[in-house]
């Protein structure tokens, strides 16, 4: 049983690790939480269902054609919404983005309807090894999902644009005054977050079988929660948080019931942030 | 011919003016110093220079082309490039990395050819890894540059971001007091590597200095501002002979000891 669950909570946990990337990596940029994160990235999902079950694509094509649409609408969306007030106080940016949240939603409703879709494109096989079951949906959102993880840790740390990420994190002016395009920086930060939200939810969305408007607040949430519990900023720590989010959630469910295992992912993280504010792997950093 | 010219320039803070009808020019290939006493608006003038501030009025002219109003990086690659009084390297990243990032303007690589880590991707890597590690040797860091940056004691902090602007390929650098808080073994160090980068590399340097015997030792012409306005411009023999210079700085002297002109 907790084997089982180990499974179902890693699983989980990788696809809330995706989404946090997303939330970590434009906190790290421009110190702000991104609430539209979540619904930005579910349009992937939406997209992918589309492109398949209205215009006849094939899974492959119309993933990337769901991916490479969310990261331009995320990129769009910083130009227009968190650009013109980058040196506002944050909390601007925050109301801005909790009404982004809100227009992507009601677009999505508008555009795709308010009922759940379908969203079964690939056969699912399952497998039992000692009363444990893995089916196919686990293997591929377990391989997609590591093998992005670290290529985005290896994009990060030996590519000149991860290095450029990096550096505007760290300082925008002193990087901008050393050559480096700080707005391209930017957009770039925001579609690789995008993107990320992208593969997460439409994975989210072959491993639940559906598709539905709400989703992208419900996991968005959670994957916020996980981005904060790892340390905001932090890319490993926002692998690790989203982890720990899906496995104390499954083995919550089977433990005490299903009732009660979103919450119990919360009080955890509440506690650890209790004892540690920065997170596990945020620094200790004090703003002026 | 001047490769950097600020002309009328003019910045007002609100009601300050930091900067009032100033210009200056920097000869291609020589070494300029910019000087005055504290709060003359010498870093003002740096800042304007570099992109780092847009001026109320007046142009920045490099190789006689108008550049004040573009966005900082466009500066890099125009080449201009420049060091901080208040040390700014990114602190987390390793010495060879601060370094690099002056390479990346040089870069052609897209998005894609790193995503696929083509062969350009690689070998780009590798040219800016050298050309940063040559730079580095030049200064003498070469032994520490896989340090991170907050690790390095103050003197070679300046020297790293003086590294910094070497890989750039900048032809023209401007130095913000950068000799500020070293001790004499340390300055004369600092002041051949200065008069090599001008020699050797064949770059036009233009420096901030409140050290008077290091900047009659190195410059070629030198330009005084007082209060936001210019004062004198010459040579050093010219500018330690002129009474407005001498009363400038003796006016102040009792305030900010530590200014011998002549010396």
């Amino acid at each position: 049983m907790i084997a089982q669950q180990l499974i179902n909570g890693l699983t989980l946990g990788v696809l809330y690790a995706l989404l946090a990337l997303g939330y970590t990596l434009i906190f790290g940029t421009l110190s702000f939480i991104n609430f539209a994160h979540g619904e930005v990235s579910l349009l992937g999902a939406y997209l992918a269902w589309f492109a398949i079950a209205r215009m006849g694509f094939a899974v492959i094509p119309a993933c990337i054609f769901g991916i490479i649409i969310t990261s331009v609408v995320g990129v769009i969306i910083e130009r227009v919404g968190y650009k013109p007030i980058r040196t506002a106080p944050k909390l601007a940016m925050i109301t801005v983005s909790v009404g982004f949240s809100y227009i992507v939603q009601t677009a999505i409703q508008l555009i795709f309807g308010t009922q759940p879709h379908e969203f079964k494109v690939i056969s699912v096989a399952s497998w039992n090894f000692a009363g444990i079951t893995i089916n196919s949906i686990h293997i591929l959102v377990l391989i997609v999902s590591i093998i992005l993880m670290v290529s985005l840790q290896l994009f990060i740390h030996y590519t000149k644009s991860g290095r450029s990420i990096r550096a505007i994190s760290m300082d925008q002016d002193t990087a901008g005054l050393m050559g480096i395009n700080v707005n391209a920086t930017i957009s770039l930060t925001f579609a690789i977050g995008s993107a990320l939200g992208a593969v997460s939810s439409i994975l989210m969305g072959m491993y639940y079988a559906q598709v539905y408007p709400m989703m992208g607040t419900s996991i968005g949430n959670k994957a916020f929660a996980a981005a904060v519990l790892g340390g905001s900023g932090s890319i490993p720590g926002a692998m690790l948080g989203g982890i720990m989010m899906g496995l104390i959630e499954s083995i919550a469910g089977t433990v005490l019931n299903t009732q009660v295992r979103e919450g119990v992912a919360f009080v955890v993280m509440i506690l650890i942030l209790i004892f540690k504010p920065s997170g596990i792997l945020g620094k200790e950093v004090v703003k002026d | 011919m001047a490769l950097l010219e600020a002309q009328h320039i003019n910045m007002f803070f609100g009601g300050l003016k930091a900067l009032n009808d100033v210009s200056l020019q920097a000869e291609e290939g020589k070494i300029s110093a910019l000087i005055g006493p504290n709060g003359a608006g010498k870093t003002t003038l740096f800042n304007v220079m570099t992109g780092f501030l847009v001026p109320t009025a007046g142009k920045v002219l490099f190789r006689g082309e108008e550049v004040q109003g573009l966005p900082a990086y466009k500066y890099v690659e125009k080449g201009l490039s420049r060091t901080f009084q208040n040390i700014r390297l990114l602190q987390e990243m390793t010495v060879l990395e601060n370094v690099q990032l002056g390479c990346h303007h040089n870069m052609k690589q897209n998005l894609f050819d790193e995503l696929f880590i083509s062969p350009r991707c690689r070998r780009e890597e590798n040219e800016s890894r050298e050309s940063s590690m040559e730079a580095l040797e030049f200064v003498g860091l070469g032994d520490l540059a896989g340090e991170k940056a907050k690790n390095l004691p103050y003197g070679h902090q300046r020297k790293l971001e003086i590294a910094r602007t070497l890989a750039t390929g900048a032809e023209m650098l401007l130095f913000d007091e950068p000799c500020a808080g070293m001790n004499t073994a340390e300055k004369a160090q600092l002041s051949e590597l200065i008069l090599d980068i001008n020699k050797k590399l064949k770059k036009t340097v233009m420096l901030i200095e409140h050290d008077m015997r290091f900047v009659m030792k190195l410059s070629d012409t030198i330009t005084v501002l007082a209060q936001g306005e210019w004062l004198a411009a010459g040579s050093p023999e010219e500018i330690q002979a002129n009474p407005k210079v001498i009363e400038a700085y003796l006016g102040t002297k009792r305030k900010a000891v530590g200014y011998h002109v002549g010396d």
